[in-house]
């Protein structure tokens, strides 16, 4: 999904509709983010109380540099994004991106196994990473004393991790304890990644983040050395840093500890098409769970195509909150649904508008189905109304401030973007775009996208017996 | 790259705001305090005041909770935080959604051990529609007959739900085997055939009897002009003439689950066929929160189980690769505290990951431990403690935290001075006193006849294995 949260702008009739944008347009200016750029590198960011100053630079080896300045709390949020993640792997090394999220702290000859740690968290640092379909992120959280250590260690990591078969070996059994949290033994996580594997058929989104338990397990020491050499490296890496910290400072303690670092040929991206989808594709699974469950994808687009901004009002309208669309029917008039739920993923690469919903005890998951399909009939035939404007707006708004409201909140907007567009600025941009959202927009990407030959199902139910022995 | 365990801080409400300004550097780092006062009809009323983000929180605390469910009807406080936004003030459930929604403000209701929390999250000029609304869901809820049938047959289908998760499953297990014979011992919700009992009757006398006003506490977090809303709240929270009142006959009984009965060195092993990964949890009673070793204990869990280097991590992850996720935590009501060692684990290792764990805190209570560890340990807390308190709603968390346990009003200052005091000594001491390992409580939820078999190749343990539907 798009880093921020969806906002709607619709036109019922042509004059209150015109009116009603206006308002909207002039409530948002007076709350949203304002980001002025400069010639040299420099913008300020304004709005919502915010006043803060964005650098950004490019150092001589390719790495992308993102300062702001915020000194309204002591602590700072230092995030290494690196352009790498699931969609650079290949069949047979899945969820080797994912791995380096763990093999990223075994150590270096300066700075050995735990030091990290010992460094870091032990000062109280917040110390972590994750990783996506699209990049990999490691960050801290820390007082402003512990800057120049952080620096200093990230850069050290970035030249010079040791990998070898010790540490890999038991992280292998690590990350397959987290597989098995997070998917094997989770109904959401064996839903989502067969969702994944079955609407994707040539491009790398089809396999999970984490990767296929035969594929970690036979990774190689050597494999992992050279996807370290290919990816972990200044032309594919962006450093945002934001909090308490004088920029100039930064800057050039950050040029010193990464500008010796060797300068490579950015890795091209050569990923394949997904091939358009022709039918609709259907996947039963079985679990001993309660009540059965319903997955829906559509092909999508991605976050460089402005059809994303109209899928994520869309999808706002149908999911967000318990008076929208699909919570009002599923759940509070036919009472059939636990929960039900809906997001517009537009990722780097054209990702998927995936639709979720736990039906109650009894219930089939077709009941769900034909309630669903109902709700985008008329969001396909029907204009949206301008109260659902109105209030998704608002629900944007606040969702914004909360996002900004600390460094790291800030990192991960401005970094997103980075990642995603390579322009920290961008993020300003696309909330000025959400403002231009149609109701036409609207129904024309939920026409575009959102018919059953475009879509993959997966439905879970329960197996003979349930969870609690009983018989169904 | 870290667990979920690692969140060990208990969250009490969910406040997302405005950063604030802390006076000095990490090392002096001074919390605002709030202003208080008592309206004339005993409701408390606290603001935390800034105004550097347009947001406002708005939070109605009842200080009852499940342990106030009548005998015999246990599930009535869940039942009413249920029932409250299904009609109050005349709106019906859909349309109180829909005023809330169309501000772009989110709202919520819990009920926990001891406590009601209401809340609005919403931008600040909305500050007085959310008081509004606040006051029509806390003192006018309407309780419909038909909406209450509906919600009370909702909640019964979540519970159907608990043996969908392994985690679930354990946590039940456990949180219920370690509070027995206290006035926690039910839980939030016993049995279904318990809750059957439950009417809306019985709903509607719970919250006469127990949201009064020398019962509840108002707190404004955020941006609002002071005067004005004052006048708002004593409108339509404060007439002394109309809500008034303070619980009476208060009487908490102990209770503990027949089903769970614990014999020494057993454990407890619910039966959640298929998983391949199994939920461990061990723990005992703790000191209460105000214990005069409060602080020597959470030095000593810090360096147990709260950082990557600690001595659960470093053991089961890091070295023996047995689980992606192990932590120790304390977790507080106002009459129990609860230190509980949780952990994922495939269901051959359960009984190495169990004895490595206990190993561990026997050692712990042998001692020694080095002034150099509880130095380290003592840095991580001090060193994050700015972390946990970045936003102002995270301060009028820590506060209302230290109002329910009646800690006094230094408290919200009180963690960084108190914890530099700590020595290795008082640790130790606190950890032979407090870790009661005679009492250990150890639950597991997973598959019981792999889980069994691994547990029967450990040593000395009755394995008392339970339906989840015995618990149910």
């Amino acid at each position: 999904m798009r880093p921020l949260y969806s906002f709607s702008l619709h036109e019922r009739g042509e004059s209150d509709s015109k009116k009603g944008l206006e308002l909207i347009r002039k409530a948002l200016v007076a709350l949203l983010l304002v980001l002025c750029s400069c010639r040299d590198g420099k913008g300020l960011i304004e709005g919502l109380g915010i006043h803060l100053a964005l650098e950004k630079h490019t150092l001589s080896n390719g790495m992308a540099l993102i300062l702001i300045e915020d000194h309204t709390v002591p602590i700072v949020s230092y995030q290494t994004w690196y352009r790498v993640g699931s969609v650079d792997e290949r069949p047979g090394i899945t969820g080797i991106s994912h791995l380096f999220e763990h093999m990223m702290f075994k150590g270096t000859p300066q700075y050995g196994p735990k030091r990290f740690f010992q460094e870091l968290e032990a000062k109280g640092a917040e110390v972590n990473a994750f990783t996506t379909r699209d990049y990999t992120v490691y960050y801290e959280n820390f007082i402003p004393t512990l800057l120049e250590k952080v620096v200093d260690m990230e850069a050290d990591r970035m030249a010079h991790l040791v990998l070898n078969d010790e540490v890999l070996a038991t992280e292998k059994a690590v990350v397959l304890e987290e597989r098995r949290m997070r998917t094997d033994n989770a109904p959401e996580g064996r839903m989502q990644e067969a969702l994944w594997q079955l609407a994707f058929r040539r491009h790398p989104y089809q396999w999970p983040v984490i990767g296929y338990p035969q594929d970690i397990l036979s990774l190689s020491t050597e494999q992992v050395q050279q996807y370290f050499k290919n990816h972990y490296q200044p032309a594919n890496a962006a450093l945002v840093v934001v909090g308490d910290f004088q920029a100039q400072a930064v800057l050039k303690l950050i040029q010193a500890h990464y500008g010796a670092i060797e300068a490579r040929a950015r890795p091209k991206r050569d990923i394949a098409d997904e091939p358009e989808q022709k039918e609709e594709r259907r996947l039963i699974l079985r679990d001993k769970v309660a009540s059965e469950r319903l997955s829906w994808a559509y092909h999508v687009t991605s976050a460089l195509d402005d059809d994303s901004y109209s899928l994520d009002v869309l999808a706002n309208i149908l999911f967000e909150g318990t008076a929208s669309r699909a919570y009002r029917r599923l759940v509070e008039e036919k009472d059939i649904a636990a929960t039900v739920s809906g997001a517009a993923f537009t990722p780097a690469y054209p990702g998927l508008f995936i639709v979720a919903c736990t039906l109650k005890g009894g219930v089939a998951a077709a009941e769900a189905e034909k309630l669903l399909e109902s709700l985008i009939r008329e969001v396909q035939d029907q204009d949206v109304s301008l109260d659902e404007i109105k209030a998704a707006v608002r629900q944007l708004t606040v969702q914004l401030v909360d996002s900004v409201r600390t460094p790291y909140g800030m990192g991960q907007l401005v970094g997103t973007v980075q990642s995603i567009f390579g322009d920290p600025e961008r993020f300003a941009q696309d909330l000025g775009k959400y403002t231009q959202v149609t109701a036409a927009d609207v129904r024309r990407v939920a026409q575009k996208y959102l018919y059953p030959n475009n879509r993959s199902v997966v439905t879970l139910v329960p197996d003979v017996v349930g969870a609690l022995g009983v018989k169904k | 790259m870290r667990s979920p365990f690692y969140a060990v801080l208990p969250t009490l409400l969910l406040l997302a705001l405005s950063s604030f300004d802390i006076t000095a550097r990490a090392a002096e780092i001074h919390l605002p305090l709030p202003q208080i006062e008592t309206l004339p009809n005993g409701l408390q009323l606290v603001w935390f005041l800034n105004d550097s983000l347009p947001l406002v929180d708005l939070v109605f605390l009842v200080k009852s909770g499940f342990r106030d469910d009548p005998s015999g009807k246990s599930g009535t406080a869940e039942f009413l935080a249920a029932s409250l936004d299904r009609g109050a003030g005349g709106l019906s459930a859909q349309q109180f959604a829909h005023h809330v929604e169309m501000l772009g403000a989110s709202r919520f209701v819990s009920a926990d051990e001891d406590t009601f929390n209401i809340g609005m999250h919403g931008l600040a000029p909305d500050a007085p529609r959310l008081l509004e609304l606040l006051a029509q869901l806390a003192l006018h809820p309407d309780f419909p007959e038909a909406e209450l049938s509906r919600e009370h047959a909702r909640i019964l289908d979540r519970w159907t739900h608990i043996p969908d998760y392994g985690e679930a499953l354990a946590n039940l297990t456990y949180r219920r085997a370690v509070s027995a014979a206290t006035i926690y011992g039910r839980g939030s919700f016993l049995s279904s055939r318990e809750f059957d009992q439950v009417t809306r009757a019985d709903v509607i006398t719970f919250y006469q009897k127990h949201f009064v006003p020398a019962n509840a506490v108002l707190m404004v977090v955020g941006r609002v002009q002071q005067a004005e809303f004052r006048k708002e709240i004593l409108r339509l929270f404060g007439n002394a003439d109309v809500w008034k009142g303070s619980v009476t006959h208060r009487q908490w009984r102990v209770f503990a689950d027949p089903r769970l009965t614990l014999r020494k060195n057993s454990i407890l092993l619910v039966d959640r066929p298929h998983l391949t990964q199994a939920q461990v949890r061990l723990g005992f009673k703790a000191p209460l929160i105000g214990a005069p070793e409060h602080y020597p204990l959470v030095v000593a869990n810090a360096l147990l189980g709260e950082y990557f280097n600690s001595r659960l991590n470093s053991l089961l992850r890091d070295k023996l690769g047995l689980t992606y996720g192990v932590g120790s935590s304390f977790a507080y009501s106002q009459e129990l505290g609860i230190f509980t060692v949780s952990a994922a684990t495939r269901n051959e290792s359960v009984g190495q990951l169990i004895e490595k764990a206990t190993e561990l805190l026997r050692d712990l209570k042998k001692g020694p431990i080095s002034g150099e560890e509880v130095q380290t340990a003592k840095e991580y807390l001090e060193g994050g403690f700015p972390l946990g308190a970045a936003t102002l709603g995270a301060v009028a968390s820590r506060w209302l935290a230290g109002y329910i346990y009646d800690l006094g009003p230094g408290y919200l200052n009180e963690f960084v001075p108190k914890i530099r005091a700590v020595t290795a000594e008082q640790v130790m001491a606190a950890v032979v006193k407090d870790l009661d390992l005679d009492s250990m409580v150890i639950a597991v939820a997973g598959d019981a006849p792999s889980i069994f078999k691994s547990l029967s190749e450990s040593k000395k343990k009755t394995v008392i294995r339970i339906q989840a539907k015995d618990l149910l």
